[in-house]
C-alpha cells in the first residue's frame, strides 16, 4: 500500500476505523488520567506532608476525587473500541484472548480491586494514615493499572503476531514475550502524564476561576508533569521505533504514515511550548490550556493512526475486507446515529442541570 | 474451506458453562439490582417531594451511595467479564453476535454512558440539588439502565429464538424475536424484586433510622414486591415461546436442567409468598437477617434461571444457525471428508501424553468437537458415560450422536477421525497404558462407521438447520 492511510481502503472498512479510532482516543483520555494519576497517588503519599486536621492541597484534594469517576468513564469509553475492534479483527482479537488465558482475565480482578483502592483513597481517614501504610497502598493501586495497561499492550501485539500462535499455544505460556513490549508500553506510560496533566489543569483552573493569581495553586506542578512525560515520551518512541522490525518501521515513517509522524511530532511541539507557557504565567491561563489540549489532540490523533498503520502493515487487508463488507451489511447504523445524538444530548443536559441547580442553591443559602 | 479455528483452553475438570454461568449469574443479579434500583430510587423520589414519606429523601442517598458502589463497579467490570468470558468460551458465537447485531450493542453503549453520567451526577451533587433536578437526574439514570436492558435483551432472547430472523436475516425480525416481549416484562420484574429486597437489606444496615422509620420504609419498598404476581403467566408465557424441543428439556427430558428450573420456580415462588402474606398482608417487619435470607434466594433463582437459559439452546448456542462446539450446521458435511481438524494449526499442549499418531488425533478431535461440553474424565466425563460400552457401541453411538442424545450436534468428522477419538477414550478407560502402538486401522470398521454416519446425516436432532 502507498497512499496515506487509510485512503484506498473500502469503506466500510475506513467507517469501522473511523469509529474504532475516535472512540479508542476518547477511552485512551481516561485511562491516561487513571493511569498516571495512579502513579501521582504514589508521589503524594511519599510527599504530601500536612497533619490530620489539614485540608489536602487542592490538587492532591481533586485528583483524589475524581479518580474513581475517571476510572468508570475508562471502562465505559473502553467498551466502544471493544466492540469495533472486533469487527474490524475479530480473529487476531480473539485468538490473543485465548491464548492469554487466565493472564488475560486476570485483568478483571485486578480492575475490581484497584477501582475500590481509588474509593479507600477518598477516605479522610486513610489520607491520615502514616505513609508507612499510604505508600505500599499508592504502590499497589498504581500496579494495578500498570498491570492492566501492560495486558492491553501485550494482547494487542500477540493478536498481530499471526506467527507466533501455534507455538504460543503448544507452549501453554501465559506470557508474551517481545522486544517490542516494554518499549511500546513506556511510550504509552510516559505517555499519559502530558494528558493528566492537562485534564487536572483544566480542573484546577475550573475551580480557580475566582482566585486571585497568587493565590491560586497547580501551574508549576502541571507543567512539570507535562514536560517530564512529554520528554520520556519522546525517548521513549526512539526506543519502540528501534525495536520495530525495519520494515514495519518503514511502513511507519514511509509515505502510508509520515502525515501522521509529522501530526503526532507537531502537536508535540506545541504542547512543549504551551506548557513552558504555563510554567512562565502567574497562574494556568485558560488560552495556553487551549492551545495545549489542541496539540495533545493532534499526537492523540497521530499516534492512533501510527499505532493502526503498523498493526495494518501486519495483516492481511484482503482477507478483511469482506469481513467487513459483510458486518456492514446488517441494519442498524441509523438507529445508532439517532440515539447516539439523543443521549450525548441528555447527558450535556444532566450536567447544564446539576449546574443550574447548584447555582440556584447557591443563590438561595 | 475457511474454517476460524481458534486456540481451545483447557478448563479442567470443570467445564467452561460452569465457568461463564458463575461470571454470568453475578451479572445478571447485579445489572438487575441497578434496573431496579433506578427505578425505586424514582419512586422514593416520588414519595419525598410529595411529602408522602417523610425519611425516603434520606433513604434515596444512602441506598444511592450503596447502588454506585456496588453496581456501578461490580457491575460494569461483571460487564467487561461477560465480554471477555463470552470470546473464551465461544469466540464464533460472540463473533457471530457480534457481527449481526453491533449497531445494537453499539445504541445500548450510548444508553451505558447516559447512566453513568446521570448516576454520577446524582451521586456526587444529588443531596445539593432541589427535588425536581434529582427526580430529572433518576428519571434518566432509571430510563437508561432499564434501556440497556431492553436492547441487550432482544440479542440475548434472539440466540434462543431467533424466529423469523432465520428467512429474513433482518435485524429487526432477530430483535423483536419470539422470546423478546416475554424475556424483557418477565426480567423487569425481577429487577424491581431484587431491587426491593436488597433495599429492605439497606434499610436495616443504615444506622440512621429508628424502627419506626425503617417500618415505613420496607413497607413502601414492598411495594415493589407486588408485580410479583405476574411473574407465574410471565413465566408460563416466557417458556411457550421457546422451541418444544427446548422447553421439553428443561420440564423433564434433562434432570440437571429441570432440577435448574425447579430451583429457579421454587426460589422465586418463596420470595413471592413471603411477601405476599408477610409484608403485603400482614405488615409485618422484615428485619436484615430475613432480608438478607431473601436475597440470596432471589439469586438462587437468578442462577436457576440463568442455567435454564444458557443450557436450554442446546445443540446450538444460536438456535439453527450455530453448534455449541462453534460448526455451522452446513459446514459438516464438507468436514466429514476433509477431516474436521486436518486444517487445525494449534497443536496439542500434551502431544507427548499420548504414545501414537492416533490417540493424538483422536485428542484433537475431542477438543475441537466435545470439549465444550465434555470433559474426559472429569464433569461430564466421556469415560464415565461410556464405561460400560464396548468399542462398537460407541462407534454407533459417536456417529450417530443427535440420535444418541437431541442435546447434541451430529458428528463433524471423518470416519477416521471418529475411530481415532473411540480409540482414544478406550485408551483413558484403560488408565493410558503406556505401550500403546498404531494398528493399522480395519476397512472394514471404517465402512461401517460411514454407514452409520451416512444413515444419522448432518441434520440435527431436531431436524431443521440453516446453513
Ligand atoms: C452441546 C453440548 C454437547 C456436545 C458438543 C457433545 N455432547 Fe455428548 N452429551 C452432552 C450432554 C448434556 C450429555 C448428557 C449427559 C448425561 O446424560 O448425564 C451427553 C452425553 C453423551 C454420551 C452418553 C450418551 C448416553 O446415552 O448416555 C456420549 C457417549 C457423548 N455424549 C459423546 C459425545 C462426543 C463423543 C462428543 C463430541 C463428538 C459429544 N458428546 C459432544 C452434551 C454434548
Ligand atoms: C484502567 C484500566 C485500563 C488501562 C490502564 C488500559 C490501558 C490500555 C492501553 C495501554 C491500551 C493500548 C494497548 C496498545 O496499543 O499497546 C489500551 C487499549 C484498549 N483498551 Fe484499555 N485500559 C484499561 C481498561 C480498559 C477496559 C475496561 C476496556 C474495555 C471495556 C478497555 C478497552 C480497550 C480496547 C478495546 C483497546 C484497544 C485494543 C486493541 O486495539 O488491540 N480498556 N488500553
Amino acid at each position: 500500500m502507498l497512499s496515506m492511510f487509510p485512503i484506498g481502503l473500502p469503506w466500510p472498512t475506513v467507517m469501522y476505523l473511523v469509529l474504532y479510532i475516535v472512540t479508542l482516543i476518547i477511552h485512551v483520555v481516561f485511562m491516561n488520567y487513571v493511569l498516571a494519576g495512579s502513579w501521582y497517588l504514589v508521589s503524594i503519599s511519599l510527599f504530601e506532608r500536612r497533619t490530620a486536621d489539614q485540608l489536602p492541597s487542592l490538587v492532591a484534594g481533586t485528583l483524589r476525587e475524581w479518580l474513581p469517576f475517571m476510572l468508570s468513564a475508562a471502562i465505559t469509553a473502553g467498551i466502544a473500541p471493544l466492540l469495533f475492534v472486533q469487527i474490524l479483527y475479530k480473529r487476531n482479537f480473539y485468538t490473543a484472548n485465548l491464548l492469554l488465558f487466565h493472564r488475560w482475565m486476570a485483568i478483571l480482578p485486578v480492575l475490581i480491586v484497584a477501582f475500590y483502592l481509588l474509593y479507600i483513597w477518598k477516605a479522610k481517614r486513610v489520607q491520615a494514615w502514616p505513609r508507612l501504610i499510604t505508600f505500599p497502598l499508592g504502590l499497589l493501586t498504581f500496579s494495578g493499572f500498570a498491570f492492566i495497561a501492560w495486558s492491553w499492550t501485550e494482547n494487542h501485539l500477540l493478536s498481530i503476531n499471526p506467527g507466533a500462535w501455534a507455538e504460543h499455544y503448544a507452549d501453554g505460556d501465559m506470557m508474551y514475550r517481545s522486544r517490542e513490549v516494554l518499549p511500546r508500553l513506556a511510550v504509552w506510560f510516559a505517555g499519559s502524564f502530558p494528558t493528566l496533566a492537562l485534564v487536572l489543569g483544566w480542573q484546577l483552573w475550573y475551580l480557580q476561576r475566582d482566585v486571585p493569581d497568587e493565590e491560586t495553586v497547580g501551574r508549576h506542578r502541571m507543567s512539570l508533569l507535562a514536560l517530564s512525560g512529554l520528554i520520556t515520551a519522546a525517548i521513549a518512541v526512539a526506543l519502540y521505533g528501534v525495536a520495530l522490525p525495519p520494515e514495519v518501521r518503514e511502513a511507519v515513517t514511509g509515505s502510508m504514515g509520515w502525515p501522521y509522524v509529522f501530526l503526532a511530532g507537531c502537536g508535540w511541539g506545541v504542547q512543549f511550548a504551551s506548557w513552558l507557557q504555563i510554567r512562565r504565567s502567574p497562574r494556568l491561563e485558560k488560552i495556553w490550556l487551549a492551545t495545549a489540549s489542541a496539540g495533545l489532540l493532534m499526537t492523540l490523533v497521530g499516534v492512533a493512526m501510527i499505532r493502526e498503520i503498523i498493526r495494518w502493515f501486519r495483516l492481511d487487508g484482503n482477507a478483511l475486507f469482506p469481513l467487513h463488507e459483510q458486518s456492514a451489511g446488517v441494519g442498524g447504523l441509523p438507529l445508532f446515529l439517532v440515539f447516539f445524538v439523543v443521549n450525548a444530548a441528555l447527558v450535556a443536559y444532566c450536567i447544564i442541570r446539576v449546574r443550574r441547580g447548584l447555582a440556584a442553591g447557591a443563590s438561595a443559602s | 474451506m475457511d474454517f476460524p479455528y481458534y486456540p481451545i483452553n483447557d478448563f479442567g475438570p470443570l467445564m467452561k458453562g460452569l465457568v461463564i454461568g458463575a461470571l454470568g449469574i453475578l451479572h445478571v443479579f447485579l445489572a438487575q439490582f441497578a434496573i431496579g434500583g433506578g427505578m425505586l430510587m424514582c419512586y422514593f423520589q416520588w414519595l419525598a417531594s410529595s411529602g408522602r414519606c417523610a425519611p425516603a429523601r434520606q433513604f434515596i442517598d444512602g441506598f444511592f451511595k450503596f447502588l454506585v458502589l456496588v453496581s456501578f463497579i461490580l457491575g460494569a467490570i461483571t460487564g467487561v467479564g461477560m465480554w471477555f468470558t463470552s470470546i473464551q468460551i465461544s469466540p464464533r458465537t460472540i463473533g457471530m453476535m457480534v457481527g449481526d447485531f453491533h449497531w445494537v450493542w453499539a445504541v445500548e453503549w450510548t444508553f451505558f454512558c447516559l447512566e453513568i453520567v446521570a448516576g454520577y451526577c446524582f451521586y456526587r451533587y444529588g443531596t445539593r440539588l432541589d427535588d425536581a433536578a434529582r427526580m430529572t437526574l433518576l428519571v434518566l439514570y432509571a430510563v437508561a439502565a432499564w434501556g440497556s436492558l431492553f436492547w441487550i435483551n432482544g440479542i440475548l432472547s434472539w440466540q434462543l429464538t431467533p424466529g423469523r430472523w432465520l428467512e429474513t436475516h433482518s435485524i429487526w425480525d432477530g430483535f423483536f424475536n419470539p422470546s423478546f416481549w416475554p424475556s424483557l416484562l418477565y426480567r423487569t420484574l425481577v429487577s424491581m424484586t431484587i431491587a426491593a429486597l436488597v433495599a429492605c437489606v439497606v434499610i436495616n444496615a443504615m444506622p440512621r433510622f429508628d424502627r419506626e422509620r425503617r417500618t415505613i420504609l420496607i413497607h413502601r419498598a414492598a411495594h415493589f414486591l407486588l408485580p410479583m404476581i405476574f411473574m407465574p403467566v410471565l413465566g408460563v408465557w416466557y417458556l411457550m415461546s421457546w422451541p418444544a424441543e427446548s422447553r421439553a428439556w428443561v420440564t423433564g427430558g434433562s434432570p440437571a436442567m429441570s432440577m435448574f428450573l425447579a430451583i429457579g420456580v421454587g426460589s422465586s415462588l418463596l420470595v413471592g409468598a413471603y411477601a405476599l402474606f408477610a409484608i403485603w398482608w400482614g405488615k409485618l417487619y422484615i428485619n436484615g437477617a430475613t432480608a438478607t435470607l431473601l436475597c440470596a434466594l432471589a439469586l438462587a433463582a437468578t442462577a436457576g434461571g440463568e442455567f435454564v437459559r444458557e443450557g436450554a439452546r442446546k445443540p446450538f448456542t444460536v438456535r439453527d444457525v450455530l453448534y455449541s462446539n462453534s460448526i455451522l450446521p452446513g459446514e459438516i458435511a464438507q468436514l466429514r471428508q476433509v477431516g474436521s481438524v486436518s486444517e487445525d494449526p494449534f497443536p496439542l499442549r500434551d502431544a507427548a501424553d499420548y504414545p501414537t499418531q492416533r490417540l493424538q488425533l483422536g485428542a484433537k478431535v475431542f477438543r475441537l468437537q466435545c470439549s465444550i461440553c465434555h470433559t474426559m474424565r472429569g464433569v461430564n466425563g466421556l469415560v464415565e458415560l461410556t464405561g460400560s460400552w464396548s468399542d462398537d457401541q460407541r462407534r454407533l453411538m459417536i456417529a450417530q450422536l443427535q440420535r444418541t442424545k437431541p442435546f447434541m450436534p451430529p458428528f463433524s468428522g471423518s470416519a477416521v477421525e471418529l475411530e481415532s477419538l473411540v480409540q482414544l477414550i478406550a485408551w483413558e478407560a484403560a488408565g493410558r497404558p503406556p505401550g500403546a502402538t498404531d494398528a493399522t486401522l480395519d476397512a472394514e470398521t471404517l465402512a461401517r462407521i460411514q454407514n452409520w454416519l451416512d444413515e444419522a446425516g448432518t441434520l440435527p436432532a431436531s431436524g431443521h438447520s440453516q446453513n
